[in-house]
């Protein structure tokens, strides 16, 4: 939840900063975060012996449960989206 | 796939890492994530804030995205009662471990109390492979899903870790479906597992 204050205190930055360079520098650098994030979360695993001695058994259980249920989440919203379509028909939000 | 790809090298990258310690001790902790998402999380809300449609975006949400967060939950659930038909686990575990939404460090640790270590461990590895799963594929499933399913796959974590990837492939206009889907799932988790660690 405290991740969330900081997102707002960067609407705020972004909101007040839109017509200088910021928002274009900033859009150029989520890939680069996002890479650096993923890195340090392996890193995380990587160091939990916990996690790691176990992946062969409680880890393949572990994983078919997180493929079905992202699989079947996914799947149950595109049904709602099919189910209930957007008058613009572009979901909630428009493009 | 380009950008999917990067990131599983660079998630791999750091697996391998961690395992073998080849980083110095300072860059190993969870506070490097910690700062890394902090950082993330003001770039994203400086590419909302500045968003020139930020008024027409706000002004087009409609009460119908409270029903994303309904879809992923019965998803998740019918997902994890199919599992515990062939996985040794009780119909009630699969589903404590499912409602997790990918929000691990909550989820595991609750379930590591009421149900013991093993089905922690599971819970741990379900969640964070959940996360990951979303941050490698959302680029990819984008593609040929309609935007509210490639939220949904994200869980509780589509206000933290996954909106950049999710903000960067949808687009911005999606982050507040994104924030509205996470933080009814979020508030939700400890009382689904909660109560499926009861039965």
């Amino acid at each position: 939840m405290f991740a969330l204050a900081f997102m707002f205190a960067g609407m705020l930055i972004g909101f007040l900063l839109r017509k200088t360079v910021l928002p274009a520098l900033v859009s150029r650098l989520l890939l680069p975060i996002i890479c650096a994030l993923l890195f340090a979360m392996g890193v995380l695993i990587g160091a939990n012996p916990m996690v790691m001695d176990n992946l062969h058994t409680l880890g393949l259980h572990g994983l078919i449960l997180a493929c079905a249920t992202t699989a079947a989440s996914a799947l149950c919203v595109a049904l709602i989206c099919r189910l209930f379509p957007d008058k613009t028909g572009q979901g909630a939000a428009r493009q | 796939m380009k950008t999917s790809l990067l990131i599983l090298a660079c998630f791999g990258l750091g697996i391998l890492c961690g395992r073998y310690g080849l980083l110095p001790s300072g860059l190993d902790g969870e506070n490097v994530t910690l700062v890394l998402l902090f950082v993330l999380m003001s770039c994203v809300g400086i590419s909302v804030g500045s968003d020139r449609r930020l008024g027409e975006i706000l002004r087009s949400l409609r009460p119908k995205i409270l029903l994303y967060p309904l879809g992923t939950t019965i998803g998740t659930f019918l997902a994890a009662a199919i599992c515990s038909l062939f996985l040794a686990y009780p119909l009630s575990h699969c589903l404590a471990v499912g409602a997790g939404f990918a929000y691990y460090s909550l989820s595991s640790i609750l379930i590591t109390q009421a149900l013991g270590t093993e089905l922690g461990t599971v819970a741990l590895i379900c969640n964070l492979a959940r996360e990951a799963l979303t941050l490698l594929l959302v680029p990819l499933v984008a593609r040929f899903a309609p935007q509210p399913a490639v939220i949904a796959m994200g869980g509780a974590t589509t206000m933290d870790s996954t909106l950049p990837i999710i903000a960067r492939t949808l687009g911005t206009q999606w982050v507040f479906v994104a924030l509205v889907h996470a933080i009814v799932l979020d508030f939700s988790v400890p009382f689904w597992v909660i109560f499926f660690c009861s039965l």
